[in-house]
């Protein structure tokens, strides 16, 4: 087995050091706060400064309160837990400022041990999940390792207790790896469509009964920072409004997950409202610290299929366990032998090529139709952003995928309606399920021509089993579940080796000491009838149609 | 010392569809619950083990005893086979409830008493 590279885990180790240095303390702050005691206050002094940083305008509440614990009075300077005291977000900031305004009764919450120690608000533990990150990161590069290290365990502890064989039913259990993928796809395309559609849809119907007000652009400007794939935009805004004569400032332009916003459209929005321009804003009668721009509701394309594609996986995989679990509470006696034998048909079984090659062809179609619009317009995003010198990467990576996924249906679809030229075949086979030792016999057919060349047919036996495998990428190794296939016999019913005739009739016989169909959840034997035919010599179409073959019933 | 055994009656162990299975269980030592004999087939190979429990026979409180007999007729199939990837056996399980303590007998099921051998022809391999 080749060794994962040592440098990966390093520098896994090293941010997982460097995030626990710079989340760590303020998460253990939050945590300790949860035991304080909550004690009544008045704030003394309170105002909002702002203060220029590398990322923009940051805005700090100095505000000053006084409390009192076990009979003393104490005054503390201390807004939060956390290391830093000052946000990004105007109308955060605003909000604070108008629950704690000066001379207003609150509520802070004291260290008891220490009571000259004392915060108004406590600090969110969700921060905490961000420190599982770097694990979660681990656990997946791992996660081979991981499993395997499980599954010797449970071999070892088999070995030891040797418990029962009929109770070892290991093809029914449940994939911890496809437990954890599972719940990865369901929980990231929660978060995805939560963010990129349900939030901005509630906004847009919360926003809809909000009132008007007049509103001052104070700061307009398209902030570029260079990111780890290249120059990251984000638009920078901040506006400042007047409710019952009391003036109030936001920073929210509008509705909607701002990551992919197109680039273009924030520097036309920018180009259209420079600092010091008047326009209409609307803003939350409850709430008056609240206030949007613009209500619009504008949903883009990435994350939604990106959410989407996510929770289909993860939609998939659980019905697999439901799927597991149902048969392992119900695979015994009758259910079990209808399970392993298969659909026993009576008279005469008739197959034809399903589903026919123009329903793959027109599914081709749609889905290139479906991706070719997003991909159409991300790219022209990307084309009016560079025409001001800007590089939309987001839009440009999204939009060449939407259109190779376009390019490869396309190819697809064209594979499909070529076939729809060829001759297609259609077998009667009598019996309609064969018996061991015992004779059937095949018609066939074609529909539209037959072929020009040459025509077989053939009766395969085939053993199938699905097979975990070790693959070893560059970081790491990961194992995957294929399905083996071995031909362990093929019988030549009939063959024509030129110009076959578009109808005919071959005869044959299933071996007397030869294996049944077998079904079984992880692997078994299964029977086809194959026909493989050509125009010319060199051209080979084939068509395969499982059949059950039953043990004798004589 | 503990013991549960568990003996067919015939010592051949090659059984055709239909045939009668019969065979007896002792056990020594041990007061259980319930006593449960399980005729099943399982998978060998590389792909993950499958049960197929076909029949129970089940023992309810067998305290004034220390052996029963057993008997089950053998149904169509599956045959026990063998290939490269995955075989079949059939076997018949004692178990003990609540210890677990078991003795398992194997035998073949199939048209002619043997297993089918699927690996005489030549091989075609395809993996997806």
């Amino acid at each position: 087995m080749r060794r994962s590279p040592n440098i990966l885990w390093f520098f896994l180790i090293a941010l997982t050091l460097i995030i626990g240095w710079g989340l760590g303390p303020d998460f253990y702050d939050a945590l300790r706060s949860r035991t304080w005691t909550t004690v009544p206050c008045r704030i003394l002094r309170s105002h909002v400064f702002e203060e220029p940083s590398n990322y923009g305008m940051r805005y700090v509440l100095r505000v000053e309160y006084a409390y009192p614990f076990a009979g003393r009075d104490y005054r503390s300077t201390r807004f939060g837990t956390g290391q830093n005291q000052d946000t990004m977000d105007v109308a955060r900031a605003g909000q604070a400022a108008v629950r704690f305004a000066e001379g207003k009764e609150a509520v802070c919450f004291v260290n008891p041990q220490y009571p000259s120690e004392a915060v108004l608000e406590r600090g969110n533990l969700w921060g905490g999940l961000f420190l599982l990150g770097p694990l979660l990161i681990i656990g997946l590069m791992g996660q081979e390792q991981i499993f395997a290290w499980f599954g010797k365990r449970r071999r070892n502890r088999r070995a030891v207790l040797s418990p029962p064989i009929s109770e070892l039913n290991d093809a029914l259990g449940i994939d911890g790896r496809y437990v954890l993928f599972g719940v990865m796809g369901l929980v990231m395309g929660t978060l995805l469509l939560g963010m990129s559609v349900a939030r901005p849809l509630s906004d847009w119907r919360r926003t809809r009964s909000w009132m008007e007000a007049d509103a001052t652009i104070l700061h307009s400007e398209l902030i570029s920072r260079s990111g780890i794939h290249g120059p990251e935009y984000s638009l920078e805004v901040v506006f400042e409004y007047e409710v019952n004569g009391k003036r109030y400032r936001s920073d929210k332009a509008g509705l909607g997950f701002s990551i992919e916003a197109p680039v273009a459209d924030m520097s036309d929005w920018v180009a259209a409202h420079p600092a010091g321009a008047r326009m209409r804003c609307f803003v939350n009668p409850q709430d008056p610290t609240e206030a949007v721009l613009d209500r619009h509701l504008r949903l883009e394309w990435i994350s939604p299929a990106l959410g989407l594609l996510m929770m289909g996986f993860g939609l998939f995989l659980f019905a697999g366990f439901r799927r597991t679990w149902r048969l392992r509470k119900q695979l015994a006696g009758d259910v079990l032998a209808a399970y392993w034998q298969g659909k026993v048909r009576e008279g005469t079984a008739t197959f034809r090529v399903f589903p026919p090659v123009w329903v793959p062809a027109l599914g081709c179609l749609a889905a290139a139709l479906i991706c070719a619009p997003p991909g159409i317009w991300s790219l022209s995003k990307f084309v009016r952003a560079l025409s001001h010198g800007q590089t939309d990467l987001i839009n440009l990576l999204y939009g060449i995928f939407a259109l190779a996924g376009v390019g490869y249906f396309i190819c697809l679809g064209w594979k499909y309606l070529v076939q729809v030229f060829k001759p297609r075949p259609i077998l009667e086979v009598t019996p309609a399920a064969l018996q061991v030792g015992r004779p059937f016999e095949v018609h066939w057919n074609f529909s539209g021509r037959a072929p020009r060349g040459w025509m077989r047919l053939w009766l395969d036996g085939v053993e199938e089993a699905r097979v975990r495998r070790l693959i070893h990428a560059h970081y790491g190794s990961i194992s995957e579940e294929k399905t083996e296939r071995f031909t362990f016999k093929s019988i030549l019913l009939a063959e024509v080796q030129a110009d076959p005739a578009r109808a005919g009739r071959a005869d044959g016989r299933v071996p007397a000491e030869t294996m049944h169909s077998f079904k079984g959840v992880k692997g078994g034997v299964t029977w086809q009838i194959r026909i493989e035919f050509g125009d010319r010599k060199t051209e080979k179409l084939e068509h395969k149609f499982p059949i059950t073959v039953t043990p004798d019933r004589r | 010392m503990n013991t549960v055994s568990l003996k067919l009656d015939h010592s051949q162990r090659n059984y055709c569809p239909g045939d009668k299975l019969a065979g007896a269980v002792t056990w020594e030592n041990e007061e259980p619950r319930r006593v449960e004999i399980r005729l099943f087939w399982f998978t060998v190979g590389i792909a993950p083990r499958q049960i197929g429990l076909v029949e129970k026979m089940v023992i309810d409180r067998p305290r004034f005893q220390n052996s029963s007999n057993f008997a089950f007729r053998l149904p169509p199939g599956p045959y026990s086979f063998m290939g490269i990837r995955i075989g079949l056996c059939w076997a018949v399980e004692v178990v003990l409830l609540p210890s677990k303590r078991h003795a398992t007998a194997y035998f073949n099921l199939g048209p002619a008493g043997e297993p089918v051998m699927l690996i005489s022809e030549p091989l075609i391999k395809q993996t997806e």
